[in-house]
């Protein structure tokens, strides 16, 4: 166990390099002169081409590259805002909490009700209870998370007034924004929970645990959750991704200061800093969250324990 | 089949069991009978499909309903009808009166869950113990199957498929059962190892003197293990009697059929003896003899209903 | 003679899948939207009642009414018309990056999981990478640098969905290719490339297909998501998203500019979904006992 969680958070640094390479080079071939960009329309050629040596994106690519990352993962730097002219890690870490906040409710929104859902569905096969939570879970999948966001602030800001439109501040500017951002996420939970659930149903060792004299409950709860649940652990992991990237829309809606609202006015004055910091930043999040991801399934299942520390027991079961 | 209900241990009734999906109804099991006696062996033989595992599922009452149905039929252990058992009452005949021996060991452990744990669970949940004394007689009964105590903690996968097999069977011996359902227990089996396991039960049984209903498809392993046979053809009992009297005269076409196509060694024939054509489809048996149509004398009559007959000493079989 | 094969026959495993989809009504109610929609969109010079640039400043965001359908907009436009007309934008965004990056997929996908080895595992580590990034803000990264536009769009939605692809069609292919009839094709000397073509990709190909099905509603739904938010396609190119976020900033008085685009959306994924839900069950009746 010890080892696998070394080796796995080992991993995180090259991936986190490749994020970075990626990004910069994204941003790299974009169009768009950022010299240009921050002395703004009034700049004559010569001073764009000052500005551009002082940046050094006169330099080849490889040059820029290694500099970038020298400057990020060296110096913690993540480079200054063409527009605000203040440093990307500040802007980025004072509104990093808004989307966390969003994004983990959420997470925990998708696991707490998308699981309960795709048990009772699986449970109830076929019965009134799983057509409920298979209809829920459909809209979820369907409806796009921006326009249900909208349409909950025409119906319960407008012409309700229950809920505040949009900014920041106590529980109640959450709600909406948390319901929106999650709702596919619990429905892509609650159908992955009920097909892993049926198919666990159906193996031979339930067979055994009834042939046991179990009762249902501890056939559920021993043996056919917890094998149901391994497959769904990457459910999981993949939905955390889902609700970062829907943060951003959403904080969008909301008018949430989170790094998606950032990265948003950024694209749009094309302050490439900011937005090469912020996909980056996420990335790292995300990195993180599959990091815990792994080590939650290594702990869940043995099997997969075994393939990390003794390689050739491993690879003998899985042929 | 004529039963006497005082000297049976297990007396199965005119069981019938149908699978209804999307429509169509199978028809698995066709008003089966047969008797099992107290610390006898049964094997109940047949080909894949022929509805033997159903049997013994509806025995030990793990039919997934729906779609399975038990639409009639009685079995009689100990006098008691176990169909007419409520849930409740037949979850503590399972595992603690009747257990089952699965066919693959591969599947039939629970892959995230340690060995022994897996084992003295059953006990716990039968006996009157702290789960410390369970623990105590699960290793007491990894032992008695030739496991070391000292793997009471491994995990299935780190189990070969025939050790799996021994956990399996000490699951099933863990609570002192009266009758094992043991199902194509060495079908997944390597050759030798087949015969270790089925030595083991073998000596278990006897040494506690539980009975055995043995399904398989391999006449070998009934000549070794069983007492008495009955032979399953597309969900009915087509010929029973001694292991004796199935084995040196066989009456029923189909039980024929088995023997003949069993390679010889002391013949110098250079084919085997296939039994032409394939089991019946369930959903849409032939009418008399499901065997009809396979049959080498087959005649129009074989399609009417077909009555048991008495070839003394307690062997049966259903042809003309 | 009575010694014959007693059960009927069956049919080829297509019209076996084709059989079960039909039964089931759900499937068959997400296919026949997405044909209607698709003749819909094809036909939609034809059949629209106006044409979707013509502003008419009578009609400022007039209601819904049978004159206009669906109302019209800030410019007075027939939205009815526009969301006709922008249902090519949507489908075809939909459709042709889901197949792009899924054969972008079976292309590193057969060549990783025939190879093996390095070739692997160099391939498997850099899609670990672009999938370390959530799919969304990968998109919005690309469309961010590539700019707006239809095929920046197409081309930034994609990416993210190729490693998904590779991974399905790899794992497939390491699970069959130590099946014996691989075994034997190689040993009667087939070559690798007639393996890949005829033995192990016709074998993938259900939940191939199922993700196919699946990723278009999806891509649909990013896409609108991307426009919504300023990239993607804009305005006065008619894209559902696109609309929405114009009729965003009025949706207090006049909710039916937002009403309408998001319902075609919705409606539109839902399709898929079914359609996709309805393949899979069909192709996997395991699991529809």
């Amino acid at each position: 166990m010890g080892l696998f969680i070394v080796k796995r958070l080992l991993w995180i640094f090259p991936v986190m390099l490749g994020i970075a390479i990626l990004i910069f080079t994204i941003m790299y071939i974009c169009p768009g002169d950022p010299a240009a960009a921050i002395l703004g329309i009034g700049a004559t050629q010569i001073q764009i081409d000052q500005k551009r040596a002082e940046l050094g994106l006169n330099q080849p690519y490889i040059v820029q590259l290694l500099q970038y990352l020298k400057q990020v993962f060296l110096e913690l730097d993540l480079g200054t805002s063409y527009f605000y002219r203040t440093p990307v890690i500040d802007g980025l870490m004072s509104r990093m909490h808004y989307t966390l906040i969003l994004a983990l409710t959420c997470m925990a929104l998708q696991i707490l009700i998308g699981t309960p859902l795709g048990i009772m569905a699986a449970t109830h096969r076929n019965g009134l209870a799983d057509r409920f939570c298979m209809i829920v879970a459909l809209a979820g999948v369907s409806i796009p998370g921006f326009w249900f966001a909208l349409m909950m602030v025409v119906f319960f800001s407008v012409k309700l007034g229950w809920l505040p439109t949009y900014g920041v501040g106590g529980i109640q500017y959450y709600i909406m924004p948390c319901i929106a951002n999650s709702f596919a996420g619990i429905a892509t939970q609650a159908r992955q929970t009920r097909s892993s659930m049926l198919e666990v149903i159906h193996s031979d060792y339930i067979s055994t645990a009834l042939a046991k004299g179990l009762s249902d409950r501890e056939i559920l709860f021993k043996h056919a959750l917890p094998n149901a649940l391994i497959p769904i652990i990457t459910v999981v992991g993949n939905g955390m991704g889902m609700m970062l990237g829907g943060a951003v829309v959403v904080e969008n809606v909301f008018s949430i200061p989170g790094i998606g609202n950032y990265m948003m006015s950024a694209i749009n004055s094309r302050d490439y800093p900011i937005v090469l910091g912020g996909v980056l930043v996420l990335g790292i999040v995300f990195s993180l969250i599959m990091l815990m991801v792994d080590i939650i399934y290594a702990f869940v299942d043995p099997r997969i324990r075994a393939r990390y520390e003794g390689k050739k027991r491993g690879k003998l079961e899985s042929a | 089949m004529p039963h006497n209900k005082s000297d049976a241990f297990l007396s199965v009734q005119g069981l019938a069991v149908e699978y209804s999906s999307s429509g169509e109804v199978i028809h698995a099991v066709n008003g089966v009978s047969f008797d099992l006696k107290k610390g006898g062996t049964l094997g109940l033989v047949g080909e894949t499909g022929a509805g033997k595992t159903t049997i013994a599922k509806a025995i030990i009452g793990i039919l997934p309903r729906p779609p399975a149905n038990v639409s009639a039929g009685e079995i009689f252990m100990n006098g008691r009808d176990l169909l007419k058992v409520d849930n409740a009452q037949m979850r503590k005949v399972r595992g603690k009166e009747i257990s089952m021996i699965f066919q693959d060991p591969m599947t039939a452990l629970n892959p995230i869950m340690r060995v022994g744990e897996q084992i003295a669970e059953a006990i716990f949940r039968h006996e009157q113990v702290t789960k410390k004394q369970a623990e105590d007689k699960g290793k007491e009964m990894l032992e008695m199957v030739g496991i070391s105590t000292e793997r009471y903690r491994e995990f299935p996968h780190q189990f070969s498929g025939g050790m799996k097999q021994r956990v399996v069977i000490a699951m099933a011996l863990a609570c002192n059962p009266s009758l094992i359902l043991a199902d194509e227990p060495t079908t997944a089996l390597d050759v030798t190892i087949q015969a270790q396991v089925l030595d083991m039960i073998r000596s278990l049984k006897n040494k506690y003197g539980t009975s055995m209903l043995m399904i398989t498809h391999d006449l070998g392993v009934v000549a070794e293990i069983c007492d008495d046979v009955a032979v399953v053809y597309a969900g009915e009992i087509v010929e029973s009697g001694s292991k004796e009297q199935i084995f040196t005269s066989p009456k029923h076409p189909y039980t024929v059929g088995l023997f003949k196509s069993l390679p010889d060694i002391n013949s110098d024939m250079e084919r085997l003896n296939p039994i032409d054509g394939l089991p019946p489809d369930p959903s849409n048996l032939p009418a008399g003899c499901s065997f009809g149509p396979r049959c080498p004398n087959f005649s129009p009559k074989c399609q009417d209903h077909i009555k048991l007959k008495d070839a003394g000493n307690g062997h049966f079989y259903r042809c003309w | 003679m009575p010694k014959k094969d007693a059960r009927p026959k069956k049919d080829s495993p297509f019209a076996q899948v084709a059989r079960r989809l039909s039964k089931n009504n759900v499937a068959m109610a997400g296919l026949a939207i997405i044909l209607l929609l698709s003749l819909a969109a094809i036909l939609a010079p034809i059949i629209m009642p106006y044409d979707y640039t013509a502003m008419d400043m009578r009609n400022m965001y007039a209601k819904p009414s049978l004159e206009h359908l669906f109302g019209a907009d800030d410019l007075g436009r027939d939205i009815f018309s526009r969301l006709l007309y922008g249902s090519r934008a949507s489908l075809s965004m939909g459709i042709l990056s889901t197949l792009l990056s899924t054969a972008a997929g079976i292309a590193i996908g057969s060549v990783v999981g025939y190879y093996g080895g390095t070739v692997d595992n160099v391939i498997m580590r850099l899609l670990d990478i672009i999938q370390a990034i959530p799919g969304m803000l990968l998109a919005i990264a690309i469309s961010a640098a590539l700019g707006s536009g239809f095929l920046n769009t197409i081309l930034a939605l994609s990416i993210g969905g190729v490693p998904m692809t590779v991974r399905l069609l790899r794992g497939s292919i390491m699970s069959l290719r130590n099946l014996e009839y691989i075994e034997a094709a190689e040993k009667i000397n087939c070559s690798k490339l007639r393996i890949m073509l005829f033995h192990i990709l016709p074998n993938s190909l259900a939940p191939l297909i199922v993700s196919v099905t699946m990723g278009i509603g999806n891509t649909i739904l990013a896409a609108a998501s991307l426009s919504y938010i300023g990239l993607g396609i804009q305005p006065p190119t008619p894209e559902w998203g696109a609309m929405l976020s114009a009729g965003k900033a009025v949706i207090s008085k006049y909710p039916h500019l937002c009403i309408f685009p998001g319902l075609c959306i919705m409606i539109v994924v839902l399709a898929f979904n079914m359609l996709g839900d309805g393949l899979r069950d069909a192709m996997d009746p395991k699991l529809k006992s």
